[in-house]
């Protein structure tokens, strides 16, 4: 075995290292959803058949059903262009322009703490597939809080949280504990454990305790005005829930990369059973990392509820499974990459949303855009073979095997 | 020593022992199994005591609980803890289904020839995964390729009105999908588990968008045929059985066919013990002239499409119509299968007949009408897989090589 030949890099930026590879994955992903689009559209599609005999139909036809979709997907994400000339001309007030950002970011925090909560568990080498259950669990909590126990203001949406996070870090027990004394493979129960979460939520949707009042479909009351995060300013999506998401990363960044705890959970994650000989405490920094996931996106369901939904129902919790795996993955673990991988993932979200409306284009298009993003991630060899050098990825994500 | 393991397994016994006790004192009213064709029951019927069975199901409980209490591993007590544990599961089982019932009458058949059916897709889908986990790559995309094939069935059929070659669209599909897991994981050592769940995103978005742009033009969403049933002469004249496993459509065949051969080529076949080498340890496979890389590509692409018509199997085997995410979760419960059959194509597909018994059970309780919410008993295949894994994990022993990238030197 010949050892590899280490290259002296020539020296490019890291910022420029870091974004090069999720935008150049960003593009293949949008080239290839493009060409799902254009062979999808009703219209587009037919063109395609006498594609000799007028090439240009099929072509251009095709690029302007990709570059509608492209363009809601934008303004329903980030920035309209057709609002500012509405605000110039005055039709509009000034805020207009932050609306779909405030959608996006409004969206981010939930999905940014159940992003947290995978990948805290991926630097501990544990693949936790169970965000959407114990998000679900947060939800349920938060909302049980907010509307059945009637406290002063501020007060109110702490106790909900804090409850959350305590149900949370219960049911995120689950899975490690099985794995630390049993070695059931935390994939495994935390998939089980989604569905149970998601069975559970609708019997207690269904019970006394969740059911709103008069109401035969399984939806829960609405919770007390005293209990709602507020919005950080007038008139935008986003509440105190994107503030608790940025202290969540900023802890999470400092437990990970100054604290001795964060350092043995890293160690854990690197060689476990390096970390058994050297008489690290294994099974409890797999309990451990799981609670405190548990506890993260426990958190995030309950914002959800507290910030923006104001209620729980069975769809609470819908692709945050998903969504909090993809931004996990392409962030690598690292709270502040993650915490901005969410904020991408959510901005595919709301803005595929005003994609299907606008255009028609069926939102799961953003799905299969997220995962073969993730895919191009998680896997750099295609993107290494299309990067220059410098610009290449590091090593891919190791999660580990059944234990 | 006793461990830890050994513990949670004897207090799980008394819980169930406890738990079957407590059903025999809330004295629930006897129930009836008919013979019939129907769910609802008609033919001949036998009375059962739900106390009888629940006591016979504690008693079970116990001495398994008892036997357990060993601190050598003898033989004669671990065949006596298997079978008492067996007889735990199936009493138990009637038991429960009875005393949700409330004294309606159940047809026996019906119950077992929806556990046949429901347990198909599983079984395809744990046979596929046995394949791949025993030449070393774990297949957590199974629940990916089964949808795929799912989809591409429907699709196929509805467009080409050909029932067979929807089934090897399915199959085709099925390896596409497992094809991307084997490049990425494979010829590239890339984990495993990542791109397994990534794929099962990739084949999720791209199904359920191409239902969302399709479902108005093409008929996926009902189809115009499904495979008919074949009845076996004689065979399918068994009381119950007969009509539960010989009287099911090529699908259900060729599903008992793939156990059948699956076990034929693991453990008779030298190409079986090839694969199964590179599972244990490819270094020393590689040494002998085997090829560790082709052998887990061929069994992972192969191994997908057999998940693949497993997927196939819910649109033109049963129900006739693709719905997005239709498998939902069913691939998972697959691998679960595999994992708690450890990795041997019969006791798999054992497994996965427990859980389409729960699937069953389900199916059964809401239409004979129940006293026991149906949320908890669309949960009970997950809860039941999630307690077997709790159970078995430790026990059991994965392929030596199983999730380890094999690089070439």
């Amino acid at each position: 075995m010949t050892a590899p030949v280490e290259v002296k890099r020539p020296s490019v930026p890291r910022i420029l290292t870091t974004i090069a590879p999720p935008l150049a994955a960003v593009v293949i992903a949008l080239m290839f959803a493009g060409i799902l689009i254009a062979a999808t559209d009703a219209q587009t599609a037919p063109k395609w058949s006498y594609f000799f005999a007028n090439p240009g139909a099929a072509i251009g036809g095709s690029l302007d059903v990709i570059g509608r979709a492209v363009g809601a997907l934008i303004a329903g994400s980030i920035f309209d262009p057709t609002v500012t000339s509405q605000v110039v001309s005055g039709a509009q007030p000034i805020s207009a322009l932050f609306i779909p950002l405030s959608n996006t970011l409004g969206a981010a925090a939930p999905l940014a703490l159940a992003a947290l909560a995978v990948g805290l568990c991926l630097r501990a080498a544990l693949f936790n597939v169970g965000a959407e259950g114990q998000f679900i669990v947060g939800a349920a909590a938060g909302a049980y809080v907010g509307f059945s126990w009637h406290l002063p203001p501020v007060l109110h949406p702490i106790v909900a949280l804090a409850l959350a996070a305590a149900c949370g870090a219960i049911w995120g027990l689950i899975p490690g504990v099985l794995r630390a004394t049993t070695g059931a493979s935390e994939v495994i129960s935390t998939i089980m454990l989604n569905y149970i979460a998601g069975f559970g939520l609708l019997l207690l949707l269904g019970s006394p305790i969740l059911q709103r009042p008069g109401r035969q479909d399984p939806i829960s009351p609405i919770v007390d005005d005293t209990a709602r995060l507020p919005t950080l300013a007038a008139g935008i999506q986003v509440t105190w829930g994107l503030v608790v998401a940025v202290l969540a990363t900023i802890l999470l960044w400092f437990l990970l990369n100054r604290t001795a705890m964060g350092f043995t959970l890293k160690v854990v994650g690197l060689n476990p059973r390096a970390s058994l000989g050297m008489g690290l405490p294994v099974a409890r920094v797999v309990i451990g990392t799981f609670a405190a996931a548990g506890a993260l996106a426990a958190v995030g369901g309950a914002t959800m509820v507290l910030g923006t939904t104001g209620s729980v129902n069975p769809g609470t919790a819908t692709a945050i499974g998903f969504n909090a795996i993809t931004a996990a993955l392409l962030g690598k673990g690292r709270p502040g990459a993650t915490f901005g991988a969410a904020v991408l993932v959510a901005a595919l979200q709301t803005g595929g949303l005003t994609m299907q409306a606008a255009t028609g284009t069926d939102v799961n298009v953003v799905l299969v855009l997220q995962s073969t993003v993730v895919l191009l991630i998680a896997a750099p060899m295609v993107l290494n073979a299309l990067l220059p050098r410098a610009l290449r990825a590091p090593a891919a994500i190791m999660a580990g095997g059944w234990g | 020593m006793m461990h830890g393991q050994q513990w949670f397994r004897i207090a799980l016994y008394l819980a169930g022992a406890v738990a079957f006790l407590l059903l025999v004192s809330i004295n629930p009213p006897s129930s009836s199994f008919s013979l019939g064709k129907m769910i609802g029951g008609d033919g001949a019927q036998i009375d059962v005591s739900v106390q009888l069975v629940a006591l016979l199901a504690a008693m079970a409980c116990a001495i398994a609980a008892v036997a357990s209490w060993s601190r050598r591993r003898i033989r004669s007590r671990q065949v006596l803890v298997r079978a008492m544990t067996a007889l735990a599961v199936v009493s138990g089982g009637v038991a429960v289904t009875l005393w949700a019932t409330a004294g309606a009458t159940v047809s026996l058949t019906g119950v077992v020839a929806s556990t046949v059916l429901l347990a198909v897709p599983l079984v395809f889908g744990a046979m596929g995964g046995v394949l791949s986990e025993r030449a070393g790559v774990v297949n957590i995309g199974i629940e990916g390729q089964m949808l795929g094939g799912a989809f591409a069935a429907a699709y196929t059929t509805s467009a080409t009105h050909s029932l067979a070659l929807g089934l090897l669209a399915a199959a085709f599909v099925g390896a596409i999908s497992a094809g991307i897991l084997a490049y990425f994981s494979v010829w590239h050592p890339v984990d495993q588990i990542v791109v397994g769940i990534v794929t099962n995103l990739l084949v999720l978005g791209v199904t359920s968008f191409l239902y969302g742009q399709f479902s108005k033009t093409v008929g996926i969403s009902s189809l115009p045929e499904t495979f008919s049933s074949i009845p076996i002469p004689l065979l399918s004249d068994i009381p119950v059985l007969g009509v539960a496993l010989f009287d099911k459509n090529i699908m259900v065949y060729l599903c008992i066919v793939t156990i059948v051969a699956m076990r034929v080529f693991l453990y008779r076949h030298t190409s079986g013990l090839h694969l199964r080498s590179v599972g244990e340890c490819p270094r020393a496979a590689q040494s002998v002239g085997i090829d560790p890389i082709r052998t887990r590509i061929v069994a992972v692409v192969v191994g997908g499409a057999i998940a693949g018509i497993g997927g196939g199997f819910l649109t033109i085997g049963s129900v006739g119509a693709f719905s997005p995410n239709m498998v939902a979760g069913k691939g998972y419960l697959a691998l679960a299968a595999v994992i708690l059959g450890r990795w041997t194509p019969g006791r798999a597909a054992a497994i996965a007949v427990l859980f389409g018994f729960t699937y069953s059970l389900q199916t059964v309780l809401s239409i004979v009408g129940t006293q026991v919410p149906t949320e908890l008993l669309l949960m009970l295949p997950y809860v039941v897989t999630l307690v077997v894994v709790a159970v078995t994990s430790r026990g059991s022993r994965a392929p030596a090589a199983d999730g380890i990238p094999f690089v070439r030197t």
